[in-house]
């Protein structure tokens, strides 16, 4: 059984998500702003991150740049969620160390098969 | 690393191709010769404006200048011309009256009664008497007898009584059969002290009017004549006489006073002789300087006058009038350089703002872009994956009605988010149209209070509005719209519940619309920030309540368009206050 993080901060989203993993077997933490991310990270140890980018107080890259920081967490793969889907966008995701970027509005399926590669 | 999806690859490809238009903007290739391409350079800009306009002027400068040239000299030698002929005419006829005269005093019967009694003593008393009606030109009268005697004079010359004269040119003239009056050649002087004389020589006949008799000599010194030319010679620089030898015999007193001085190789002196009159612009005899000369033929005596005028006036003239046109020239040219700069400066700075203009507009265009396509992936995220659910998963009915209300949430949200989107734009650019009329702010706060009431069961909603509050002169449905937005922020804000208070009141010239929440609050840095698009604030409680960062910008260009405004009072933690200005006369605003 996998942890796995969900940073996300607007509320329909969250629940798409929640709704979308209520049938895994996995277990699903959901944090709504990158400060809440990062202290659910060094609390659960989490198998993957899934985080938006544009979050309130520490935004994904802000968050993904902490993880990377902390020994212990920087192994962890972080993925972004993001409605920014220019080039430039997904080119900065990259440097930050994403291991991939899933744009929005997403496919529940293609949700579910990230979470599948990675948990 | 790869992007996962079907949906971020797509995004990934359809990066908005805002970037073409500012390439096109920009130039490109080779330079084509033509408007642009002159006016972007200075240089360029004058050549094309000297070319155009400079040669034609120029041109035509000169051309103005070689006429002028040709009018002053046509003019110049018509005045001589005329001046010589007036000349020529008034020698003519001094010449004429003095012979007519001495034809009258020979033909008096006593003149011959005298001759033939050879009473010489009454006969120089007769002279003298005679010669008191001549003007001054002559100065002697004498009578020579049949055979060329001195025989009486006036005034009276005794020792000359007797002494042949038959060799003097005018006796041998006058005698030559038949007997005829004659002028005699130019001559030094005997007579009298100036240079030249000449006699006019007339016979004298019988009672039958068919023997001579004897001569009748008008002797004329030259140098009075100078007096003639007096109407012209203050005229002209020079006026002069030449006889029929090519000699000067009498002239104003600029001119050279010899004597008799042969002119003749003068070629101007040898073609008026030759009976061609000189009309032209010519060395000058004398001086050698350059003269407007011109000459007339006087009648019947072989002599021509001469009149001359320095070109120096008309130079002057002329040479004023080219360094006038030259001034205009400089003159013109100077404005030429000077539009020419400025014409040029002007459009490349024109172009400059119009290309800043273009490329900011297509800045915010493509900001506009990003942001919107940012700011609707949200809701259709939600739309998408739980439509996806409901057509893919064995669902309970509680669950795809769920589901059905989430999508529906979100697509409202959406099309909120396109009305407001477009509202904002139509005030923004003045485009959407105020129905204004007489509005009872009261009435209208309550019923917008009674609407959102359903919506905040946790809130205590108060109503404060003053007793006598004038009506405001507004559009009915923008004004709603203010409070609800104003409202509903108020609502959403204080998810905790508490009082909500709007209150109106007037104040001097306005009316004062405040709406105050026991909400979350605002930082105080960002009390302006909150009116700007998209601009929603994040912190940790907010992130639950879903808005489109649209509502206080269409707050705040409403209350503009009304003439009114629209800001914010809050204390982290303790709620905010909303204040909303609206004019109650619209004196300076515009309908």
């Amino acid at each position: 059984v996998s942890r796995i993080l969900f940073c996300e901060d607007d509320p329909a989203i969250d629940k798409l998500i929640r709704m979308a993993m209520r049938n895994t077997t996995h277990e699903i933490s959901m944090a709504s702003t990158g400060r809440e991310g990062l202290r659910l990270a060094k609390e659960l140890r989490p198998t993957v991150v899934f985080s938006d980018v544009s979050m309130p107080d520490m935004d994904g890259f802000q968050l993904a740049g902490a993880l990377r920081a902390d020994p212990e967490l920087a192994k962890i793969p972080i993925v972004f969620i993001t409605a920014s889907v220019q080039r430039a966008d997904i080119e900065e995701a990259m440097r930050y160390g994403a291991a991939r970027v899933i744009g929005k509005p997403f496919t529940v399926t293609d949700l579910r098969a990230l979470v599948a590669e990675f948990a | 690393v790869r992007v996962v999806g079907d949906a971020a690859g797509a995004q990934l490809a359809d990066r908005p191709a805002v970037a073409a238009p500012a390439g096109a903007l920009e130039q490109r290739g080779r330079p084509r010769v033509g408007f642009d391409w002159v006016v972007r350079s200075p240089v360029r800009m004058l050549v094309v404006i000297a070319l155009i306009v400079g040669v034609p002027v120029n041109v035509f400068g000169q051309y103005l200048a070689d006429n002028a040239r040709d009018d002053f000299r046509e003019v110049a030698l018509a005045k001589v011309d005329g001046g010589s002929y007036a000349g020529a005419n008034l020698v003519g006829e001094r010449m004429s009256a003095v012979r007519y005269r001495t034809e009258a005093v020979a033909g008096r019967a006593r003149v011959r009664s005298l001759m033939a009694a050879r009473d010489f003593e009454a006969l120089e008393q007769l002279l003298g008497e005679e010669l008191l009606l001549y003007s001054n030109d002559v100065n002697n009268l004498f009578v020579l007898d049949i055979g060329g005697h001195f025989v009486a004079s006036y005034p009276s010359q005794g020792d000359l009584h007797g002494v042949d004269f038959s060799r003097t040119s005018y006796y041998i003239n006058a005698t030559s059969a038949p007997w005829h009056p004659v002028v005699s050649p130019v001559e030094a002087t005997q007579l009298g002290t100036s240079g030249t004389s000449v006699t006019v020589a007339v016979p004298i006949f019988d009672e039958f009017a068919v023997e001579p008799v004897g001569l009748l000599c008008a002797s004329m010194d030259l140098g009075r004549a100078r007096v003639w030319l007096a109407p012209i010679t203050l005229l002209f620089d020079q006026v002069y006489v030449v006889d029929d030898k090519g000699r000067v015999i009498f002239g104003d007193e600029r001119v050279d006073a010899t004597p008799l001085r042969d002119l003749t190789s003068d070629p101007n002196i040898a073609a008026a002789m030759g009976g061609r009159p000189v009309r032209h612009e010519t060395a000058d005899v004398y001086s050698g300087q350059t003269r407007f000369l011109a000459s007339s033929a006087v009648a019947g005596l072989g002599w021509n006058v001469f009149v001359g005028d320095s070109p120096a006036p008309t130079t002057q003239r002329l040479g004023e009038l080219t360094d006038g046109l030259l001034l205009l020239r400089l003159i013109l040219l100077g404005l030429l350089l000077v539009g020419g700069v400025v014409l040029s400066r002007t459009t490349l700075r024109q172009q400059a703002l119009a290309l800043a203009n273009l490329t900011r507009l297509n800045r915010a265009k493509s900001d506009f872009v990003s942001v919107v396509s940012h700011e609707f992936r949200t809701p259709l995220t939600g739309i998408q994956g739980f439509s996806e659910m409901i057509r893919d998963e064995p669902l309970s009915q509680a669950e795809v009605k769920e589901f059905a209300n989430d999508i529906n949430d979100d697509a409202k949200r959406l099309s909120r988010m396109i009305t407001e989107m477009l509202d904002l734009d139509r005030l923004e650019s003045g485009r959407m149209v105020m129905n204004r009329e007489q509005i009872d702010l009261g009435s209208l706060i309550q019923k917008t209070v009674d609407h959102q009431a359903p919506n905040a069961p946790k809130h205590h909603v108060v109503v404060e509005i003053e007793p006598g509050l004038p009506r405001v002169w507004a559009d009915r449905d923008r004004i709603t719209q203010v409070l609800t937005n104003l409202l509903s922020n108020a609502i959403k804000y204080s998810p905790d519940g508490g009082t909500v208070t709007v209150r109106a009141r007037a104040e001097r010239d306005v009316a004062h619309i405040s709406v105050s929440d026991q909400g979350l609050g605002i930082p105080a840095g960002s009390l302006e920030e909150v009116f700007e698009r998209y601009s929603r604030l994040h912190t940790t409680k907010q992130r639950t309540i879903q808005g489109t960062g649209l509502g206080l910008p269409i707050v705040r260009e409403i209350c503009k368009l009304h003439g009114g405004h629209a800001w914010v009072e809050s204390t982290v933690g303790k709620g905010s206050t909303f204040h909303v200005t609206l004019p109650f006369d619209l004196k300076g605003v515009a309908r």
